[in-house]
């Protein structure tokens, strides 16, 4: 299973990629040289036998001219004895035709007899066919007169030459593919640890470092990945420390102010009218206040792991569905929870359940009366789903992306509690445990599915 | 109350400091002041304190440390922290530390004099024997799970059970709806819709079904009283 997803993963690499093109570019390269010199080897040994059949015509026409018939009929003859017909085709014929001499005893019929070279086949001895190159020529007393030369010697040669190069040319392929794969399995190696890290990294541990093996690029890379999460590291601090210090200074003067109205209120109890309002309108500042900072000091924590512990997701959805059972009991709501078996992420505990709260707040808030809000669990391998579904109005289109954004409300009216917060926390809470988070029309309703990075099974202790 | 009672209250912030004052006067409680960390630790060990108001930024430290040196010192006063470190994380983390409960700046007086009388009155509740608590008709059996109005058996589910046994243990104190999410459903912060009330209001109705006289009342606003009357406006 390990090998051929390995195999898989090397296939799409781009160093496997680069170095199967460019071995197969090399491999036609020296296919063409190779073809090109068998061209040559061909163009060439066919001239030397042309050379050869065309010496013996011109030795037999010069014959012919000095002693006439008789003397290239003896020549001819002579010949014969020693030659083989496999080797070479010697004819002469009166002019009749009949056969005066030679190792054959008819012309074949493929031989031109106008002092052409061709190549053509004939079986000598009535054995296997050979191929043969040569001419026909008439002298000029009117005799026919054939020479050929087999081919045998040549094909052969031009056939190892073929196949030594086909030879030559596998080996380039195999060979380059060959250490293309090695190459890529080694680079993939290296980039993996690198990869390896930032994953480590995008799941919230933020410890995670590269080691940094030789000094190459790879380790360049591994150095530059380090210094990267050293200075995210030294940023989220500055954050944190930045968040409690606004924390602290602004907490402080609005405690002041709700306490100096609370002592106006004692003390003036006729002021009362103006007053309570006055409390009630800073309560609600206080909240807004509040929300932002959770959304802040859970944004500033993206991705950092700290404080973070083993949570199981379905005994968070049991919970929130239980806090929210009653209420929507009371509107007249279906509240249904399946969370079936521990699906553990690691988290905040009470962070998550706030994430789960908020979605089940607004589901329940929009669903009208004998509607149904179904929680529900879907532990996976990697990731866990926690998906809130309702049959309410669902977000008006064009909203579905921006219903994250700080103080945007779906229901444009205010008769809904809220301060347009809520969702946008859930996806900064989401966002600090790597989370994906989706939204849905299911048209009656909405479906948000928060989808978490499973806890590694060898932390399952 | 007795007059010999004393509320240390650790607090650099005058404001902050005046209100805990004068909600511990409304207790009938003598409030002392200090302003910093080690003042703080050294009154303590001087008064020995019914209760003590921490918190945590203080000049010379972090008001949490001061409980591991108070307990060291054998003081074991319930302490309330009391601090502009308000986020979920940092609630647990005192509580974590000893604090006996944790309220965030900026605070509502009515919570901070709730939170009080919740911790003076701490373990003074009345109960026979581990097992039960009884409360005139009322009578909650804690291993068995059972609550009982006179004969008549109530029905209640286990979060509703936790909730009647956590309003019985505080009888006659002011239960905030933030106190209860707290210590009842272990939730560090305030969901949208009034879930509280919703629940709380399906336990009245079980408990009050059979006609009975109502236990829970509804205290001005502020949050709920477990009482056989109901709170006077005020008190």
């Amino acid at each position: 299973m390990r090998g051929t997803t390995d195999i898989h993963r090397a296939r799409r690499s781009q160093t496997w990629r680069l170095t199967a093109a460019i071995t197969l570019i090399a491999t036609v390269l020296a296919s063409l040289g190779l073809a090109g010199a068998w061209a040559i080897a061909a163009r060439h040994s066919g001239r030397q036998l042309e050379a050869l059949v065309e010496a013996d015509l011109a030795g037999f026409a010069d014959l012919y001219a000095q002693r006439r018939i008789i003397a290239v009929r003896e020549a001819i003859e002579r010949r014969a004895e020693t030659v083989k017909p496999q080797d070479q085709l010697l004819l002469l014929q009166g002019k009749d035709g009949a056969k005066l001499a030679g190792n054959i005893d008819a012309f074949p019929t493929q031989a031109p007899r106008d002092g052409a070279m061709a190549t053509f086949r004939l079986a000598p001895d009535g054995g296997r066919a050979v191929r043969y190159l040569g001419a026909g020529a008439l002298l000029p007393g009117g005799f026919p007169v054939l020479v050929a030369r087999a081919t045998t010697d040549r094909d052969a040669l031009l056939a190892r030459l073929f196949y030594g190069a086909l030879g030559a040319g596998a080996l380039i392929l195999v060979a380059g593919l060959g250490a293309g794969y090695v190459l890529t399995r080694r680079i993939l190696g290296r980039i993996d640890a690198v990869n390896a890290v930032c994953a480590r990294v995008e799941s919230g541990d933020l410890s995670a470092r590269a080691a940094v093996e030789a000094d190459d690029e790879f380790g360049a890379l591994s150095a530059h990945v380090n210094a990267m999460l050293e200075r995210i590291t030294r940023l989220n601090a500055a954050a944190h420390d930045l968040s409690d210090a606004i924390a602290h200074e602004m907490r402080t003067p609005l405690n002041r102010v709700l306490l100096r109205i609370d002592r106006l209120r004692r003390e003036n109890p006729g002021q009362e009218e103006t007053l309570a309002p006055v409390a009630a309108e800073m309560r609600e500042t206080v909240a807004v206040f509040e929300a932002l900072l959770d959304i802040a000091a859970a944004e500033a924590a993206a991705g950092d792991a700290a404080g973070f512990s083993p949570v199981d997701l379905s005994a968070i959805a049991t919970e929130v569905a239980e806090l929210y059972e009653a209420v929507a009991e009371e509107k007249g709501v279906a509240l249904r929870c399946d969370a079936p078996g521990a699906a553990l992420v690691l988290g905040d505990r009470q962070l998550l359940i706030r994430m789960v709260a908020n979605l089940a707040d607004n589901a329940v808030k929009f669903t009208p009366s004998g509607g149904t809000v179904t929680l529900s669990v879907a532990p996976g391998a990697r990731a866990h789903a926690v998906n809130v579904e309702d049959d309410g109005p669902g977000v008006p289109a064009g909203l579905e992306t921006r219903i994250f954004e700080r103080f945007v409300r779906a229901g444009a009216t205010g008769d809904t509690r809220g301060h347009g917060l809520g969702l946008s926390l859930v996806k900064a809470i989401a966002v600090r445990h790597g989370a994906k988070i989706e939204l849905k029309n299911v048209s009656p309703g909405l479906r948000v599915r928060v989808t978490c990075p499973a806890l590694p099974s060898e932390k399952n202790v | 109350m007795n007059a010999a009672q004393t509320i240390l209250i650790v607090e650099d912030d005058r404001e902050s400091a005046a209100a805990c004052a004068r909600t511990a006067e409304e207790l009938g409680l003598a409030a002392e002041m200090a302003e910093t960390f080690e003042d703080g630790v050294a009154a303590a060990v001087r008064l020995r304190p019914a209760l003590v108001v921490l918190d945590r930024m203080l000049p010379g430290g972090d008001g949490v440390d001061a409980i591991a040196r108070l307990r060291l010192a054998g003081i074991d006063a319930p302490v309330l922290v009391v601090s502009a470190l308000g986020r979920a994380a940092n609630r647990i983390e005192g509580l974590d530390k000893g604090a006996d409960d944790y309220l965030a700046k900026p605070f509502d007086p009515d919570e901070l004099r709730a939170r009080m009388r919740a911790l003076l009155r701490r373990g003074k509740t009345v109960t026979s024997d581990n097992d039960l608590i009884a409360f005139a008709d009322l009578e909650i059996r804690l291993k068995a799970r059972t609550v009982h109005r006179g004969l008549r058996h109530v029905p209640v589910s286990p979060k509703e059970f936790e909730l009647i046994t956590f309003f019985a243990r505080h009888e006659g104190e002011v239960v905030t709806r933030m106190m209860l999410l707290e210590k009842v459903w272990k939730l560090h912060f305030d969901p949208q819709t009034n879930v509280v009330d919703v629940h709380v209001g399906r336990l009245r109705r079980k408990l009050e079904a059979g006609g009975e006289p109502p236990l829970i009342h509804t205290a001005r606003g502020e949050g709920y009283m477990f009482a056989l009357k109901p709170p006077v406006a005020g008190a």
